[in-house]
């Protein structure tokens, strides 16, 4: 089920509808429970077998670690947690990629082998909650949390269906806390949370699914026509699209579990106001950034050990987090591009980033244009078919591509006057929240906002477009 | 900018934002209403909307093992001449499937309910003559059943997709606003292609199949269409008449699989070609000869072959705009072309197994009771 649709309108009107009964607690999570795993099944019902799998091996290696009473059964624990996380995500999600490279391999040293194709259908989802199950795990391993002593309140974080399929990563300690006891929305919490749901729908469906997508299919599906003109404005409203698709996601997901009176943590923060790319990934779905920071680049050892051990921990982290967003050398060399960056940044940081040139405003304004130009590049292989395509497309943005007129004048100025919309607003609200830009609006302003917000929904029914990041 | 991801709490006015929302939701409310009532007086009405969506639901509903299932697949010519409704008056049996699809391979949908093993109904399919000579794996006519059958493909697995149609098709039947026509994205496209009626589109024009009889009001579609086939006759006028031969050959080879399929779990297989007329009529048979593709698919090709020319209850037909029926006209075609279908099933549907038309199987009955 998607936000975006009728269906999930009726599901979560009798899920609030439930929620808000005066029953005990234990009655209400149950429901929730239930509610999220009817969310989670109406895509695909046999595909909950591995989230309730998932769910059950964190559970009792969580419980074994907390048992244990020598190291090395802690650590069995631990492998038992990944070995079924891993293995879970390594087959579904990148079963048919290994297969195929590794066939492409023997054929390159002559050998013909030609296994039968496995066609695994991937799980919606489960990057998202295997990654949160291992760290309920990794976080118990580490003694930053005990087992909790509640299964319900567990299965919950693991399914609690407005975060499950496509985030934000939520931690357990963030979380479970919640569970006791089972909370009940404010007046506030309901209200910005309904707030929330039609900002992340309206982004999603109009700004999205609307108005960009049909500019950036139009470049990438001809990328051999693109010039620098369309090149570039097919690019950046692929890097509007993905943000409004993916950002409009974790919006609705902050908001429904608001209603509920559940608080997530902030997934986008203006990734586009961004001044360098340690500051873009400080800003772009930070759940997943700060999870591969926590559990992966200082468990590689960080920047302790040294600066070209920190560099490649750099690049191993983004390698790793490129993989993870899908089973294509594609994602693997977006991902690289982004470490790759980090690591330069890093290296002229330490030789040059004291000077107080950086502080004037003219130099800030190169920067930032600067990495929003280089983050449009590496949204280039993230979005294209094919490397072919990829690199076609940037000879296009280039100018070393005659041009063919992709786009008509009025994708033109739709595409770049999105875009320029939200790079506008991105630096706007760079530094401040939602709430507090709300809170400064002039009294009648919000009442038009959300009438406003609500007609142009109703007029774009849209086309049945998953959101991206489900692919993942 | 923290280093810890954060949950920025809500506005401190609650009051405030529940104003908002009540006040935003009706004014929302009144300015659709306005909308609603606005395309009304202009002459909208609702209904239902031809997408993938809407035929993979209607593909989801054919019964599996159901001998008495009966399918309308083909192009929109199908689409328009055999109205669903009329037929299940005229046989009592419950209403056909209509799988057509405007714009297609037909043969690819009955390829589709070829290799599917719980079909064994009756499938009514006419041929796009442009594919007489086969077609490439990429073109629009590919495309276009793909992208239905991929949509089918989803609807069987998830139960959300299913009920998101029925949800859809329950809004579309209510509410004209519902309509894809009036959508913010289908405005944008009218725009962009700089037609003149791209905000006011008439509603004659929508439904002029089901509202005139005035083949004046198909000027347009018919001049695009003669002009589209002329096209297509220069890239054909240029291939060696062995080429085209050995294409057809192929194709009926392919038809020739699929109705074996089909025939074989005792289904049955009847290729109509529907009335044509005027310039478009001269101009395929120019192209595309009967005696050379028709007639010989006829005799090649296992299945019932109907051509409306042979029969004088459909042969002084006239398409509105020379490709396709009008309602009116459709009314009366659909039960004459019934009674062909009977006449020249009846004989051949005894021993396949005792399903299809056997005496006692309900489609059996139902059609002897043709008169």
């Amino acid at each position: 089920m998607v936000f975006n649709s009728l269906t999930f309108l009726v599901f979560f009107a009798i899920v609030l509808a439930l929620h808000s009964l005066r029953l005990p607690g234990w009655i209400r999570k149950t429901q929730l429970l239930l509610a999220s795993y009817i969310f989670y099944a109406a895509w695909n019902p046999p595909l909950v077998l591995l989230l309730w799998i998932s769910t059950l091996a964190d559970w009792y290696a969580a419980r074994g670690i907390g048992n244990a009473t020598t190291p090395g059964g802690r650590r069995l624990w631990l492998f038992v947690s990944l070995g079924v996380n891993l293995g879970l995500l390594g087959f579904f999600k990148y079963g048919d990629f290994v297969l195929f490279n590794f066939q492409a391999l023997l054929g390159s040293f002559g050998i013909v082998y030609a296994p039968l194709a496995m066609n695994i259908v991937l799980p919606v989802g489960i990057s998202f909650y295997t990654f949160q199950t291992l760290s309920y795990t990794l976080d118990v391993y580490r003694g930053q949390l005990r087992p909790w002593p509640s299964f319900l309140d567990y299965a919950l974080y693991v399914t609690f269906f407005p975060q499950l399929v496509a985030g934000p990563i939520v931690r357990a300690t963030e979380f479970l806390p919640q569970c006791d006891p089972m909370p009940r929305a404010s007046l506030r919490q309901f209200t910005w949370g309904m707030h929330l749901l039609i900002l992340g729908l309206f982004q999603k469906i109009t700004l999205a699914d609307t108005l960009l997508a049909p500019i950036s299919d139009a470049v990438f599906q001809q990328t051999g026509q693109a010039g620098f003109v369309d090149g570039w404005i097919g690019t950046m409203a692929f890097a509007g699209q993905i943000f409004f698709d993916f950002s409009g996601y974790s919006t609705c997901a902050i908001g429904a579990a608001l209603c509920l009176g559940f608080v997530l943590i902030e997934n986008f923060h203006r990734p586009y106001a961004a001044l360098g790319f340690s500051d873009f990934w400080r800003r772009w779905h930070i759940s997943l950034s700060t999870w591969l920071r926590d559990y992966l680049y200082i468990a590689l050892g960080g920047n302790r050990h040294g600066r070209w051990r920190t560099y490649a921990n750099l690049m191993i982290t983004m390698f790793l987090g490129g993989l993870w967003h899908g089973a294509s050398w594609r994602f693997v060399a977006w991902g690289s591009l982004h470490g790759l960056y980090l690591v330069v940044e890093r290296i002229l940081t330490s030789w040059c980033g004291t000077w107080p040139v950086w502080q004037r405003p003219a130099v800030r304004g190169i920067l930032w244009l600067g990495t929003f130009l280089l983050v449009c590049v590496t949204w280039v292989f993230f979005r294209a078919d094919s490397f072919g395509a990829a690199f076609t497309l940037i000879l296009g943005m280039f100018g070393m591509q005659d041009a063919g007129g992709l786009l008509s004048g009025l994708q033109r100025s739709i595409g770049l006057g999105v875009v320029a919309a939200l790079l506008g607003f991105h630096l706007l609200l760079r530094d401040t929240t939602l709430a507090e830009a709300y809170a400064r609006l002039p009294r009648a302003v919000p009442a038009l906002l959300v009438a406003v917000l609500l007609v142009v929904l109703f007029f774009t029914p849209g086309d049945d477009r998953a959101f991206i990041y489900f692919q993942f | 900018m923290p280093n810890e991801p954060t949950a920025p709490p809500p506005p401190a006015d609650g009051g405030r934002m529940l104003r908002a929302l009540i006040a935003g939701g009706l004014l929302a409310l009144a300015l659709l209403g306005a909308w609603e009532l606005g395309w009304r007086a202009y002459g909208y009405t609702a209904g239902l909307s031809d997408n993938d969506n809407e035929w993979a639901l209607e593909r989801t509903r054919l019964r599996p093992n159901d001998p008495d299932v009966v399918v309308f697949a083909g192009t929109s010519r199908s689409e328009r001449a055999l109205l669903p409704a009329v037929w299940a008056a005229q046989t009592g049996m419950p209403r056909p499937h209509q799988l057509s699809i405007a714009g297609s391979a037909s043969q690819e949908i009955l390829h589709h309910l070829a290799v599917s093993d719980d079909f064994r109904g009756l499938v009514l399919i006419d041929l796009a003559p442009a594919t007489y000579i086969g077609y490439a794996r990429d073109s629009a006519f590919v495309r276009v059943v793909a992208s239905r059958l991929q949509a089918y493909n989803t609807m069987r697995v998830s139960p959300a997709r299913q009920s998101e149609t029925r949800l859809r098709q329950a809004c579309e039947l209510s509410l004209v606003s519902f309509s894809p026509k009036l959508a913010l994205p289908a405005f944008y496209r009218r725009w962009e292609e700089g037609r003149p009626d791209w905000f006011f589109v008439d509603p004659a024009q929508v439904r002029r199949f089901e509202e005139t009889e005035d083949p004046a009001a198909f000027a347009d579609a018919r001049a695009t269409m003669l002009r589209r086939t002329r096209e297509a006759a220069q890239h054909l006028r240029a291939l060696p008449e062995g080429e085209l031969l050995s294409r057809r050959d192929a194709m009926a080879e392919s038809l020739t699989r699929d109705v074996n399929a089909i025939q074989a779990r005792g289904g049955a297989v009847v290729f109509v070609h529907h009335p044509i007329s005027g310039d478009l009529k001269r101009l395929l048979e120019q192209l595309f000869p009967r005696a050379m593709y028709w007639d010989y698919f006829a005799t090649h090709v296992p299945g019932v072959w109907i051509h409306y020319a042979d029969y004088p209850s459909t042969r002084d037909v006239t398409a509105i705009e020379e490709s396709h029926l009008s309602q009116k006209t459709a009314e009366a075609y659909t039960p004459n072309l019934l009674r062909i279908v009977v006449e020249k099933l009846t004989p051949i549907g005894m021993p396949r197994g005792g399903t299809l038309y056997a005496p006692e199987s309900p489609l059996g009955q139902a059609l002897r009771r043709i008169p």
